[in-house]
Formats: C-alpha cells, structure tokens, sequence
C-alpha cells in the first residue's frame, strides 16, 4: 500500500476513535500485515470447496493451493515439459510403463506424522485410481515399494502423459497415509497433514486464504513469504482491485486484456498462460437431431470464427483450424471446412431439414456466452434456431461424462475448451474411441485414427508427425462434429517485480512465483 | 347585510375537461410524469418504429462504437445497436410491469375484498397468509428458484407476483372494511344481493383507487427487480435486451466505454421517475385525506 | 403491553413455521426426485443417500416435514455438497457481515434523511424543501447497483480512497470500517430520499392536526413541539417502512456483496446458485425469512411502545 493511503486510513481510523469513545482500538495498519514487500496478495477467482485431490472440482484453486502444500514427484516446468520436484532426489522413466523415483529423506509431515515415504506415495495413487478422479489414473497400475524412500510406478500400458498431465497435474500430489486414514479417508478444506513451502495459516472462506512459509520446510525457501490469496468472483472487480493497488496479480477478461494492451497500468505486465488451449463448438454425433452428416457439415460452413475473435476476444485470440496450437508441429493454417453460408443452407436443405431447433450449451462467462451469441446469430442467419444455456462450472464439466448423469444423451451443440501440453499428440488422447463417454463427447471413432495415434506417439521424425497430425485434424473435421474457434488464452496482469509460473491450464505455482 | 356572491366565471379548461384532471394537470410533477410514463410506454411499444436498427444485427467490425449520427447511443460487444436494444428492452421491462403489476392486483384486489368483506375466521387467516408470503425476500426467492429451474423471464414474473399479492390485498382489505358498514352496503345486502354482486358491482369500484396507485408505484419496483436480476446473469436470457442485461454487459466492459452502462442505466431512471411522480400525483388528486399539506 | 409483545411473537412464529410450510410444499411439489431437488444436480449417490435416510424418504409427507421442522429447531440445516461443511456454520458466518452492512446502511440514510424530512416539513416549499424533494427523488431513482458501479469508479479506481474489495481484517476494527463505507453509502443512498419523503409526509399531516396547533397557541416552542410531539408520531409510519423495507435493503445488500466482493448472505447465495449447492441454498432462504420476520417483529415492537393505540389492534 502506497503512503497516501496508510495516512488517509490513519485519518479515518483516527476520525472513528475520537468519535466513538471507549470502543476497542483495532490494530495500526503497520502492524496488521507482514512487511509490505513480503505479503503477496493475488486472486482466487472461485471458492475453495475442497483440497481432496480424489474428490475436489479440480482447477484453480485447489490445485494452487496444493501444489504450494503438498508434495509431488514432478512439477510444471518454466518452459512447458516437466522437472523434478523438489520433493524428490531423482525421477526416470526407465522405459515406457516403469517410473524410478527416489525421495528427498527427512520430508516431515506436519501435526507430527512423520516423514514422507514411499507408502504414502502408494496411497496415494491407489486411492486416486479408484475415486472420482480415476479417469486420469487408467494406465496406473500401482507402485512398487523398494524401500522406504523409493520406488517404481508400473503402468500397465504404455502412456507417455502420465509424467506431465498426470503427476504433476493436481491430482498428482501426494498425502500423508496415516493422517488421512485418521481423518477417516476423505476430507475436505482442510489437508490432514501436509509438506511443502508453505502452510495454511487463516482460510476464512469466501474472503481470503492466507498462506505463509513453513518454518519447518527443508528445501528451498519460496521468494514470497506471505500470500494472502484474495476470493474475488468478478473478472472486473478483479481488474479494478488490481488498479487500485490491492491485487498483485489478477485475472483480466478478453476485453481488459485489449485495453491494457493499448494502455498498461504502471509497473504492470501481461503474462499470458495456457497459451495451449483449443476452443471448438462439439456436435454430438449421437443425438438424433444431428445424426445426418450434412446437419453436421451445415453447422460447420454456417459459423465465423473470425467473427468469434473479433466480438468476443477482441481481437487477443489466434483462429483455431484444429486443434493442435500454434508453434507445435502439425499446426495447420485452415480448416477443412470455411465459412459459406450459401453451401450451409445448401447442405441443409439436401438434408430435408429445416426449422431445426438446438441447445447449445457453454460456460457462463462474459467470452464464451458473447460466442454463443455470435453462433447463435450465425446459425439463425441459415435457418437454424438456438437456445443458449449457460451453465457454471460444476454442472458444465459433468455434461458429456457418461458417468455424471444423462445429461450426455440431450447434449447437442455445446462450447468447450481443452488445453494441451507442448507435444503436438497430446490433444488427439481425448478424442480416441476410448474416451468416449468420458472426454470424447462428439461420441465418434475411426480405426485410422487410432492407428494414426499410436504411430504418432512412437515416431520422431519431425515431417513424418506433421503428416499424421494433419490427416488426424482432417479426420475430425470430416466427422462433421467439429467446429473450431479459438485458441482461448488466459491472460493475468501483475507488478512487473513479479514472475510468476503457471500450469499449461493456467493455475498458479505460487510456489514457484519469484522476484523478477 | 346581504352576502354578496362572487360570481366566478368558469375558466375554458374547468368546461371542457373534468376537475380531477384540471388538478392533476395543475401539479407540475404530475405533468412530468404523466410525459415520461407516456415516453417510455410509446417508444416500447413502438419501438420498431422508432428503432435505427435490427436489435439482433451484428456488426462486429463496428464494435465498441462511441455515439453517431449512425448509432445514436453507440454500438455494444457484438456491434448491436444501443439505442435499439434500449428500446426493444423497454418491451421487456413494460411487459413484466404490464402482467406483474396487473396480475397482483386482481389477485390482491380479490383476496383483500374476500378478507374485509367476509366472515372473520377467513379474514384471520387470510391475513395470516398474508404476512406469511410478505415476510418471503424477493430477491432471495427468485436466486433460490433459479437455482432449481434455470433462468426464466416466467419464472421471475411469477415470484414478483406472488411477493406482491399481500401489499394490493392489505389495501384492498383496509378499504373494504372501512366502507363494509357503510349504508348503501347495508342497504344492498337487505335488498338481496349477493356477497358476489355486493363485491363486484359496488365495494370494488369504490376500492380500487388506492390500489391503482399503489401499481403506479409498484411498476419502477418491479421494472428494477427484473433489471437487477438480469444484471446478475439470471433473467432474461440472451439474446433478448432487457435494460438489467444491457447494463451487465455494460459493467463488465465500463473502462473500455461507459455509454453502455448510461444506455442501461438511464431509462431505468427515467422509468422510476416516472411512475413515481404520476402514481403520487394521483394520490395526491384523488384522495385529498392522503395529500400531505400541499 | 406484556399481552400485545406475547401475541405478536406467537404470530411471528406462526408466520415463520407456515413459510417453512410453504417452502417445503413447494420444493415437493416440482415434479422430479426430490433427492434430486433438494440436492442439485451435483450431489453424489453417496450425499445423495445419506439424505434419504436422515429425511426418512420413505415416511408419509407429514412425517417427513416433521422430521424437516425438527431438524431446523435443532440447527441441522444439512451439509455444504462439496466441503460438506454444515450449513448452519457457513451460514452463521457470513450473516454478521450482512448484518453490519444492513445496519450501516439504514444507519447513516437515517441520521441523513430523516432531520432532512424534518426539515422539509417545517418550512414547506421553501427552497431547502425543493432541493431536498429533488434530491430525494434522484436517490430514490438510480438502482443501487449503479450507485455501487459508479462509487468504485469513482472513489476507488480514480481517487484511490476507498478500497474496492473485501470486508478489511476481522479485529481491525478501522479496516473494516474503511471497507465498510462505499458499499453502506451504495445501498443507503436510495434510503436517503425515501425516509425523508415519508417522513416528509408524516410531519406534515401530523403538524396539521389540532393539538399541534394548539400547542402553538399555547405558546410552546418550535424546537419543543416538533421533537416532542410530532415527530414521535410522525416516526411511526417511517419504522413501519423500515421494517417492511428490509426485504429491498436485503435486495440491495446482494448486489453490493457480489460487486464488493464482500461476504454475506447475498454473496453466498449467488456463488451457491451458480454452484448449485442445493442445501445452502435452502438454508439462507430460511434464515433470510427468519430475519425478515425478526425485524418486522421489532419494528412492531417498537411502534406499539410509542403508540399504544396500536395495542389494542391484534
């Protein structure tokens, strides 16, 4: 806080006690926070449910929260890929389905119990395997113990992403045995013993989460030795606490992000994370209103994704033309479909149909619901008439999943989002016939493309991977299923004295974050 | 000593128009509200008339605009025009006043004329229903049905009308009572008329006054609710205008230019305004026992 | 006294237990799974049959809104879907910030507006009562989430004086007074106009009854007579109003929570809206509806200790 206003704070607080004799004097605001450079205070844009990485809603924040309480084997690294954890002396892939790991020794839990071994490593993944998360552990099989600090994960099949999106994303992190088995195996806000740079010192829910560094932690100290992680719902008022100084870092919509770029608040910078992330509008192949092909291919010519961000991302997204992001090899330059009105109104009228009605459904956010309507305009403009339904996060991610309830077989069009990491194959893995039902909710398949996976998996050259990721982009476009629109980035402004690290799904390392 | 009478001669306005209006006409407020009620109620249901463009029509490479002789108020995220959405959402905000308001009215007019004029066991227990549904938070209310059922424009409308029905029924039972024992009721009742015909014909004519001045101040409440609700993302759904949706796009991108949140935000002042000034005026015309002073 | 104070809290229960009624009714009567209902969408089979069996699903209607109402005695409003927190402890701690908010609010438009009304009504259409007519009418018209939006800009973001987020720290009793001033200032500001207005009002039918007038003749001073008589009764109606109110402060309070960002009730009802946690859900309507009834108990209260006429009414 700058000096102005600790005075002008003094003058109020001084205002209140000389109006309202013998009322309990609160703290001087010098002595109520921690040094000012060492508190850090950043925002959380959603509300802290629960740290169970079985059961918890995923993202931000309790995957923040985790990763700077917890231990893992393996961590985000700065430039995509992956590092070893400080938690750990050394973890190889000795080859395709064992995973070597040794532990830092004399890793202490908190509330006394005890070090972290190779047990609670065990318990952790096992656990994981079978809860609600255990869509990410199916090529787990389960670790065998050496000895007390290390071990083997065994996979019992051959899956490269299990070191990135699986162990160091937040449901890779790793709990203390014995205290969650006295907790009674699940809980909730608060972890049961952990071991990390930082510990929770005051969650008071719905307003602040405030951690500070670990006296006991024996790695590396963290740059920052107070976050106070401020509960902030609204993009905008996130963008204006951030201006008026009580924000080090915030979350900035599509359109903030357009106006700080033409004018930066001072000793601000832009960091943009996730850059990796594909937006596509999905058609469920299954549904009867959108079985017809042509339906589908209609729907695919009718849609401007240009329009999509220039309206809704004013002008900061790159077009999409499939799903493999730019920079990675396999990136094309245009889809197998463009934007033709006249061939969509072609198309639906070979089809016979018209007077369609269709739901589309997406994420209630200020983009994605401009997209929806920018859709839904496109798809009026040739005859098709839409009904947006917004949704928030915890109902929108359990849509397509088989698992989740029915509401898979009434999807139809829906907006979504996935991120992927730096190699161009990661985004295919969602799209094979065994995801569907699971991430694959167009609820397609085709033999080549499953081939076309597992060679592109295995190969190194450079051109022969372009050439399998191109053909795999043009079989999902000849689904007819597909319609891409953005690579939707997540964009943060914070004080140029900060660096901070992010997850490809853009959540915070703050344990990481650093002094730049 | 004779009294001698002035003679006044009748001015034009006392022959041609009834004295009531005279005297409303004469309050400066009233005049004023009367032209703004009429402006909002004529460029709404008008309003394709009145309107520069399609409200639907997107225009993107043209988002963002500031005010022109093109688009009067700007244009907003997709390239709408402003001033045709704000017309096109005073539809939206005239038809959930129009069926709000009218709506609690008769039920409440019904119910509150049923309390004061029939037996006392009902008027006990209506009046307890009554309190009951007073004591419910609109607001709180339509979140929570949200909740269940999605967003709704009917959804909203219904709990409006129902957190409304107690304050028309009040009125409505107050005044029955009040002219329940007068003589021309007793006299009715001896000549044979039915509780029906008694309510109908003549306690109702005679007990609606309050009430329709207590809508006139009830439509900027229920106009605001509407707005506020669909500022919050939970009311009329997209892509319809409503005055709340143009001002929740509007706040969302303020810094980059505020004339859309000006655009939402001053026919609900203009709406308020309105109906404030003409629902007391007439209070004031109409039942000189309410007017304070003037 | 004694009589009137017992029969008017016997019908605030009354009141209270028919809107549980109400709402149980209602929630029965949407056509689906009730476990599904009551629950939300995001309930797991596990939550899902806990609920079965704490609610006796099972049992006749009437025995299970027994169950209800007995459960809500004792406090036990259910659980948080996720964090499976009660909800009666979530609850109770956003209430006192709303609470405090509410408070504030009506606190400082009633220092404000009412001695403006006073005002107005002791020298009528003078200029002070014009300007103060104009004033109120303005207030009364923008909707207090334009107050709140255009109070951050302009205090917050342009001036840097007043913070934009948050409640300040608990025990600091000057930081939360500091959050505390922009968003009582957004939702009192409507306040402001409407006391005035009523109390305006009251004051002047009041000033014209005989016994004021007399006293006046009688030679009593200004000062004497407006406190002591006339305002005493001219505050009825205005207590009544505020009272009755509540449930537009309430209103007025959600928004100022949600673009505040402070905690309360109206911010957590919204974030569990969106999140579609059901039980908490159900839990804040039921408080909101006992608050509700509270302050209308109290507001009665305190007009029939004024006005003893008003005892003899129940």
């Amino acid at each position: 806080m700058n000096k102005i206003l600790q005075t002008r704070r003094q003058l109020l607080q001084t205002i209140a006690f000389t109006g309202i004799a013998g009322v309990a004097i609160g703290k001087f605001p010098g002595i109520a926070y921690a040094a000012d450079g060492a508190t850090l205070k950043i925002q959380f844009e959603r509300e802290l449910d629960s740290l169970d990485p079985g059961y918890f809603v995923g993202g931000s924040p309790p995957c923040d929260v985790n990763w700077a309480l917890m231990p893992a084997l393996v961590h985000y690294g700065r430039d995509g890929g992956w590092i070893p954890s400080p938690h750990v002396e050394s973890i190889v892939a000795r080859d395709a389905t064992h995973i070597d790991f040794t532990l830092r020794k004399g890793m202490m839990w908190t509330n006394g119990f005890g070090e972290v071994t190779t047990e609670d490593v065990a318990y952790s993944y096992d656990r994981e395997a079978v809860s609600e998360w255990k869509g990410d552990y199916v090529a787990y099989d389960h670790v065998e113990i050496k000895d007390k600090y290390s071990g083997t994960i065994v996979l019992n099949q051959p899956f490269a992403p299990f070191m990135n999106t699986t162990l160091a994303s937040g449901t890779g992190i790793i709990i203390c045995k014995k205290a969650v088995e006295a907790a009674g195996g699940k809980f909730t806000t608060e972890q049961p013993a952990s071991c990390g740079p930082y510990l929770i010192s005051e969650h008071r829910p719905g307003q602040v989460l405030k951690l500070r560094s670990n006296p006991e932690w024996n790695g590396a100290k963290p740059a920052y030795e107070n976050i106070d992680c401020l509960f902030v719902t609204e993009s905008s008022a996130a963008a204006l606490a951030y201006e008026a100084g009580e924000l080090d870092i915030a979350k900035v919509s599509a359109d903030t992000y357009a106006r700080y770029l033409k004018d930066i608040p001072a000793n601000s910078s832009l960091t943009v994370a996730g850059a990796l992330q594909y937006m596509w509008m999905g058609m469920n192949t299954d549904h009867p209103k959108l079985k017809d092909i042509r339906v589908r291919q209609a729907i695919q010519h009718a849609v401007d994704a240009s329009a999509v961000v220039q309206g809704a991302y004013s002008g900061t997204a790159e077009q999409s033309y499939g799903v493999v992001c730019p920079g990675l090899t396999g990136r094309r330059d245009k889809a197998g479909y463009s934007y033709d009105p006249t061939k969509a109104k072609a198309l639906l009228k070979e089809a016979g149909v018209s007077g369609l009605k269709l739901t589309l459904r997406t994420l209630n956010n200020q983009e994605r619901m401009l997209t929806a309507q920018i859709i839904q305009a496109n798809l009026a403009a040739i005859g098709i008439t839409v009904e947006i339904i917004p949704l928030d996060g915890g109902p929108f991610w359990d849509m397509g999943q088989e698992k989740k309830g029915d509401t898979w077989k009434e999807l139809e069009l829906w907006i979504m989002r996935y991120s992927s990491g730096p190699d161009p194959y990661e985004p295919f893995q969602w799209f094979v016939r065994g995801q569907v039902g699971i991430w694959n909710w167009e609820r397609w398949s085709s033999d080549e493309f499953e081939d076309l996976f597992a060679k592109g998996v295995a190969e190194t050259d450079t051109g022969k991977r372009e050439a399998i990721y191109t053909r795999m982009q043009e079989i999902m476009d000849e689904t007819g299923a597909y319609v891409y629109l953005t690579h939707e980035p997540e964009v943060f402004i914070h004080k140029s004295s900060l660096s901070p690290h992010f997850s490809p799904t853009a959540e915070m390392i703050v344990g990481a974050f650093k002094e730049a | 000593m004779k009294i001698q009478k002035k003679k006044t001669k009748p001015s034009l306005p006392d022959i041609i128009l009834p004295e009531k209006l005279v005297l409303f006409l004469r309050n400066p407020m009233g005049v004023l509200g009367l032209t703004l009620v009429l402006l909002i109620i004529i460029s709404a249901v008008f309003a394709p008339l009145f309107a520069t463009h399609n409200p639907f029509t997107m225009d993107i490479a043209n988002r963002l605009a500031g005010p022109s002789f093109d688009n009067f108020l700007g244009t907003d995220q997709l390239g709408r025009d402003t001033y045709t959405r704000v017309l096109y959402g005073g539809r939206v905000a005239l038809q959930v006043a129009a069926i709000g308001v009218s709506v609690s009215l008769v039920v409440g007019l019904t119910l509150g004329m049923i309390a004061g004029y029939g037996p006392l066991w009902l008027d006990n227990m209506l009046l307890l229903l009554f309190d009951a549904i007073r004591s419910f938070p609109t607001i709180v209310l339509a979140l929570a049905a949200v909740a269940l059922l999605g967003p709704s424009l009917s959804l909203v409308m219904t709990i409006v009308i129902i957190t409304s029905i107690p304050g028309y029924a009040r009125l409505a039972r107050t005044s029955t009572l009040s002219i329940k024992n007068t003589e021309f009721i007793l006299a009715e009742q001896s000549l044979g008329a039915s509780m029906k015909r008694v309510l109908a014909i003549h306690i109702m004519p005679n007990v609606i006054g309050p009430l329709l001045i207590l809508a006139a101040m009830d439509v900027p409440v229920v106009v605001t609710i509407e707005a506020g609700l669909s500022f919050l993302g939970l009311g009329v759904q997209p892509p319809t205008a409503s005055w709340g949706t143009i001002l929740n796009e509007g706040y969302l991108i303020i810094r980059t230019t505020p004339w859309i949140v000006i655009a939402g935000g001053i026919p609900l002042i203009l709406t308020t305004l309105g109906f404030t000034f003409l629902g007391e005026s007439l209070r004031d015309v109409f039942d000189p026992r309410l007017r304070k002073g003037k | 006294m004694w009589s009137y104070l017992l029969k008017r809290i016997l019908l605030s229960v009354l009141i209270v237990f028919l809107a549980i009624l109400a709402l149980f009714i209602t929630l029965h009567s949407i056509p689906g799974d009730p476990i599904s209902i009551a629950l939300g969408p995001r309930a797991t089979p596990e939550i899902q049959a806990e609920y079965a069996a704490r609610m006796h699903l099972d049992k006749p209607l009437y025995h299970q809104f027994v169950i209800f109402i007995g459960n809500v005695i004792k406090g036990d409003l259910g659980n948080d879907l996720f964090s499976n927190r009660s909800v009666l402890l979530i609850l109770s701690e956003q209430l006192p910030y709303t609470i405090v908010l509410a408070i504030t609010a009506i606190g400082w438009s009633a220092l404000i507006g009412i001695p403006l009304g006073c005002l107005s009504a002791v020298k009528p259409n003078s200029l002070l009562d014009k300007i103060t007519g104009i004033v109120s009418v303005g207030t009364i018209a923008i909707p207090s989430f334009l107050v709140s939006i255009w109070a951050i800009l302009i205090f917050s973001v342009g001036l840097k004086w007043l913070p934009v987020i948050g409640a300040g720290e608990p025990g600091d009793f000057g930081d939360q007074i500091y959050h505390l001033i922009l968003p009582a200032f957004a939702v009192g500001l409507g306040w402001v106009g409407y006391l005035a207005r009523m109390v305006r009002a009251s004051m002047l039918e009041v000033m014209s009854e005989n016994y004021i007038r007399s006293a006046n003749a009688f030679g009593l001073k200004s000062r004497t007579i407006i406190f002591r008589y006339a305002l005493k009764v001219a505050i009825l109606p205005t207590i009544t109003l505020i009272g009755v109110g509540f449930g537009a402060l309430l209103s007025g309070t959600v928004f100022a929570e949600i673009i505040f960002s402070r905690p309360g009730i109206g911010k957590i009802i919204y974030n569990m809206v969106l999140a579609r946690n059901f039980p908490v859900i159900q839990g804040a309507v039921l408080i909101t509806i006992g608050m509700y009834v509270i302050v209308t108990l109290i507001a009665d209260l305190i007009v029939s200790w004024l006005d003893p006429r008003v005892r003899d009414t129940l």
